[in-house]
């Protein structure tokens, strides 16, 4: 589904990573586990097509991401969920205009999945503007975002980050939940592992 | 929600323009417009001869009424011509054993026929065996040319460097504008949204503060009219004038305005947006 081959990139001429290898496993909740500024939204951002490998490969759902065109990857990003580390909610929009932008736009009939506005408690918030939001009220509106249309894939760039404990478990309970009732993969990138059923992905590289 | 201050600006900057042009392109139109009227009334003399019949000379008018750019044709007549002559220098008519004055005619032109060259080529033109001589007043002529000219190439420089400071204006806030939108474009490319459909989503975004703008113009145009009309009065531009000419430079304004909206908008695109 996702895999890095040989992947060399480096960020204003100082390498990140050399000859990174991985690959993740289909149909699981899989975690890389990195350190500050060590590169993890680079990774996820590598897989949707944001940022291009120096030297490499980069496989997604058997696409070489970096022979891609800019149209192939518009089309590869259609079928990924992402939840963006800054957030990123369209500021000028509703919660609910947030959540169906994608279908909107694209024209496309997606499946919304509404329960989970439930699992994530954000049902009072769907007719709210981002700015009447607090940070972790913004924060499940984005990881809704990213699994709403249960994608086969969901990228991940520390969705925990802003939450609070009881609303962490509920995150890795709908995780869980959309992983084995849709078999949705995960790639979740973190400062510290999160679960411990989740696979945590071993990164084979030469540092920087 | 929340008030989008770049739109507020958009709207106030297509409504300034709009007013602001065709306020001052209305008064450009105006001065034109005055000395177009005082051009054509400066008329080029026919002066017939003596010993013409009373049906020739109307014929001849008629004649020379059907000519080209000839807007009014008035005859004075040799009876006519002595009588204002002795009424304004005081004279004693019994002096005139005989009328020295010949039938003349007085010919206006309509505005863009005034001048030298057509006054020269109409006397030319004419070749009635009744006609004596044909003259006009050459240094008026002159003169009053010389400032018409003046008039268009000052409106016509003050014009262009306005338009082109508002495209300036029009410009930079769309690039504040798309600079403004920027995160948020960028975050639909990462689900895939195609380029076209932002760049369209943009122009909706531009295109509705200018059509608000045009909405509130009307309204204010209305307002001026109506202000003008009870209480306003710019000399030597009656009512009439000011409403006629605004009403073609408002509506002038209100197309460029919408054009410069697009253009800009379309340039600004092209120029900032990323494949992200």
């Amino acid at each position: 589904m996702v895999e890095f081959i040989e992947v060399t990139k480096s960020y204003k001429k100082k390498p990140i990573f050399v000859n990174l290898s991985f690959r993740i496993v289909p149909n699981r909740i899989n975690q890389i586990v990195l350190p500050q500024s060590a590169g993890k939204s680079t990774i996820l951002k590598m897989i949707y097509g944001a940022e291009k490998p120096d030297s490499g490969f980069v496989r997604v759902f058997d696409f070489n991401v970096t022979d891609l065109n800019y149209s192939g990857i518009l089309l590869l990003r259609r079928y990924l969920g992402i939840i963006f580390e800054d957030i990123r909610l369209i500021s000028n929009m509703t919660v609910k205009d947030n959540l169906k932008a994608i279908t909107k736009l694209t024209k496309r009939n997606l499946y919304l999945s509404e329960e989970i506005f439930d699992m994530l408690s954000i049902g009072h918030l769907l007719d709210k503007y981002p700015y009447e939001l607090s940070i972790s009220e913004q924060s499940l509106v984005n990881i809704a975002r990213g699994v709403i249309y249960n994608f086969p894939l969901v990228l991940a760039d520390e969705p925990l980050r802003y939450l609070s404990l009881d609303y962490k478990v509920k995150v890795i309970h709908l995780f869980k939940y959309l992983n084995e009732k849709k078999s949705i993969t995960f790639l979740i990138a973190a400062l510290n592992p999160i679960d411990e059923n989740f696979y945590t992905i071993d990164l084979r590289y030469e540092k920087g | 929600m929340k008030r989008d201050n770049v739109k507020v600006a958009l709207f106030f900057i297509f409504v300034s323009f709009v007013l602001t042009m065709s306020v001052i392109m209305g008064v450009f139109l105006a001065m034109n417009s005055y000395v177009q009227q005082k051009k054509s009334n400066i008329p080029l003399y026919v002066f017939l001869k003596t010993n013409t019949t009373q049906n020739a000379v109307e014929d001849f008018v008629n004649t020379v009424k059907q000519l080209n750019g000839v807007k009014s044709v008035k005859l004075i007549n040799k009876k006519k011509a002595l009588e204002q002559m002795v009424k304004k220098f005081h004279i004693d008519p019994t002096i005139f054993v005989n009328n020295p004055f010949p039938d003349s005619l007085e010919v206006f032109f309509y505005p863009n026929y005034t001048n030298k060259d057509y006054f020269n080529r109409f006397r030319e033109d004419i070749t009635s065996p009744i006609v004596e001589s044909v003259a006009y007043p050459k240094d008026v002529l002159k003169e009053i040319e010389s400032i018409h000219s003046k008039v268009i190439y000052f409106s016509e420089i003050v014009i262009f460097v306005l338009y082109s400071v508002e495209f300036i204006v029009f410009l930079s806030i769309m690039t504040i504008f798309y600079s403004n939108r920027k995160f948020d474009y960028d975050t639909l490319k990462f689900f895939g949204i195609k380029r076209f459909t932002i760049f369209r989503l943009f122009l909706k975004e531009t295109m509705l503060p200018s059509f608000y703008g045009f909405i509130f113009s009307v309204v204010l145009i209305f307002a001026l009219y109506f202000t003008y009309g009870s209480y306003g009065g710019l000399p030597f531009m009656s009512i009439e004038l000011f409403k006629s000419v605004q009403r073609d430079t408002f509506v002038v304004n209100i197309i460029v305005g919408f054009g410069f909206t697009l253009l800009s908008s379309i340039l600004v695109f092209l120029i900032n947006d990323e494949k992200v």
